[in-house]
């Protein structure tokens, strides 16, 4: 019933009496009342395409946020630096909002409400904020919804094409790899296509594709709706959905015998011993921490312990220094060398 | 004479039928309040036990239940498939709405419905359980008084319209 169509026809994606295809922007209109979804559509593709988050807050202007600029969304459904013509979200829209975005069904996201956030089909997320309810110190579910963060998922198939070849170790394996990079780089796009290329096989380097365990806590990854990935994670990989990262590593090593598993943002203190546990099964890690460069990284508590034992044999650091995704530097754990020249932005 | 033979027992026939269609109303309420109570008990258990989505929720349960409430389920679910921006009280209402003339509910059955249509899926598990065990309990109490109607009506009005059209046919005889 709800199959997600990955060579949709751009022009069968119309919405009556609108007229512009809105392509994969679908999901996101369909998860917004029809008063501002009227308002959104209004929007050039071109438009749309510079934004990277949408938020509807109760009682305030209606915004979208690109790379470098925000604006308001006028009545007339264009953007504008001004407040003054802004459309201002009502709580009904809120409310709305968060109803459409669960397909009426409130009660089957308690868990990520309780996490603060929800993924739409087209994998999406959604930050939630409101007032928390709790019970006995731990968080019940949130209510009375203030404010709504809708972060366009963008993937850039193909952005990890200059960083790849550093990453293979032989035809089977991979190096265990680090990628260090300030909020807002690239850093999961770029996780992303590693793993994708790394399951789907790079045949321009002989490399034939191998089993990738993604435990992808908050879903970022490949996005999953209802369990199924939204995003293209490769033909190899095998997902754990909005699972804890220490324990879902444990579980793919036991059950799927991935040859490297892949996670975003380590840095709890039980992900060491998880991370351990992989290197002494033989299953290769890949993961990512934010940082600016890595003696940033190294002063932070479990990734500078992983990195001081000589765990990571590469290091990709990340920065926005020509756009978001540019490879600023690529390091050989092992002898502490810098081993690549500085790539272009990838997205 | 053959003509007005033939005239009488149209009117007797029409007016007899009448009344069978009144009475009908009162059996077709039990009925409806009967259904509707199984549907939601159907519903609820998709919902607390599975955390089945809305909108498949209402097919699963469509497909066990008879009509004229299936009907209503499908349209429901269609309505949300739709994706039109309906949230699923809207989606609720309009489906009874299109098919009122089909169902026998009254007033006070439609009231409690759609009060449940208000919160159905627009809150966590404990309200939704909260939410169902209400309109269950406030239909079935609807239910026994529907039963009553229904004992004390439904063969008057049958006999009522015989009487009807033997009254016409003595009058205009």
């Amino acid at each position: 019933m709800y199959t997600y169509d990955k060579t949709m026809d751009r022009e069968k994606n119309r919405y009556p009496g609108e007229g512009i295809s809105k392509g994969r922007y679908r999901f996101i209109l369909e998860s917004v009342p029809i008063s501002i979804r009227s308002l959104l559509s209004n929007l050039s593709i071109d438009e749309l395409d510079g934004i990277e988050e949408f938020r509807l807050k109760v009682d305030a202007p209606l915004m979208v946020y690109g790379s470098g600029f925000n604006a308001f969304v006028t009545e007339d459904g264009r953007l504008s630096k001004q407040k003054t013509r802004a459309y201002v979200v009502t709580e009904e829209d809120a409310s709305k909002a968060l109803q459409l975005m669960c397909n009426c069904s409130l009660y089957s996201i308690e868990d990520d409400l309780r996490s603060g956030f929800i993924t739409i089909r087209g994998g999406h997320r959604i930050g939630v904020a409101g007032k928390v309810v709790t019970d006995g110190g731990r968080i019940k579910t949130i209510k009375d919804i203030s404010s709504l963060n809708i972060r366009v998922s963008r993937e850039v198939l193909g952005c990890a094409g200059s960083v790849i070849p550093y990453l293979i170790k032989d035809r089977t394996g991979v190096y265990n790899t680090l990628i260090i990079s300030p909020p807002q780089c690239g850093k999961t796009t770029l996780l992303r296509d590693i793993i994708r290329q790394l399951s789907g096989g790079v045949p321009s380097l002989g490399f034939e594709g191998i089993k990738v365990g993604v435990v992808d806590e908050r879903s970022e990854i490949a996005g999953c709706y209802k369990g199924v990935p939204q995003n293209d994670v490769g033909i190899r990989t095998d997902v754990l959905d909005a699972c804890p990262k220490a324990q879902g590593v444990m579980m793919l090593i036991r059950s799927m015998s991935p040859v490297v598993i892949a996670t975003d943002e380590l840095g709890r203190p039980e992900d060491l011993t998880a991370v351990g546990e992989a290197v002494n099964a033989g299953v290769s890690i890949l993961t990512t921490v934010h940082g600016w460069g890595r003696d940033d990284a190294a002063r932070k508590p479990v990734i500078g312990e992983l990195l001081r034992d000589g765990v990571f044999e590469r290091i990709v650091v990340l920065s926005r220094k020509r756009g978001p995704g540019t490879i600023d530097e690529i390091y050989d754990g092992a002898l502490g060398k810098k081993i690549s020249v500085s790539g272009g932005g990838v997205g | 004479m053959i003509l007005k033979m033939i005239a009488c027992s149209v009117v007797l026939f029409s007016a007899t039928a009448a009344g069978f269609v009144i009475a009908g109303r009162f059996s077709g309420r039990v009925r409806d309040l009967r259904l509707i109570q199984e549907g939601l008990k159907m519903m609820e258990s998709e919902i607390l036990f599975t955390s089945t989505q809305l909108p498949e929720a209402l097919l699963n349960t469509s497909a066990k239940l008879e009509a004229p409430l299936d009907r209503v389920f499908v349209h429901a679910a269609q309505i949300l498939e739709g994706r039109m921006g309906y949230t699923a009280g809207e989606a609720w209402n309009l489906a009874f709405e299109k098919y009122l003339e089909a169902l026998c509910f009254n007033k006070e059955d439609l009231e409690i419905i759609r009060d449940f249509g208000k919160s159905l899926g627009s809150t966590d598990k404990a309200n939704q359980e909260k939410n169902f065990r209400l309109a269950r309990l406030q239909l079935s109490s609807q239910q026994v008084k529907a039963e009553e109607d229904r004992g004390r009506n439904e063969r008057m009005y049958k006999n009522l319209g015989f009487l009807l059209g033997v009254t016409i046919i003595i009058l205009l005889i």
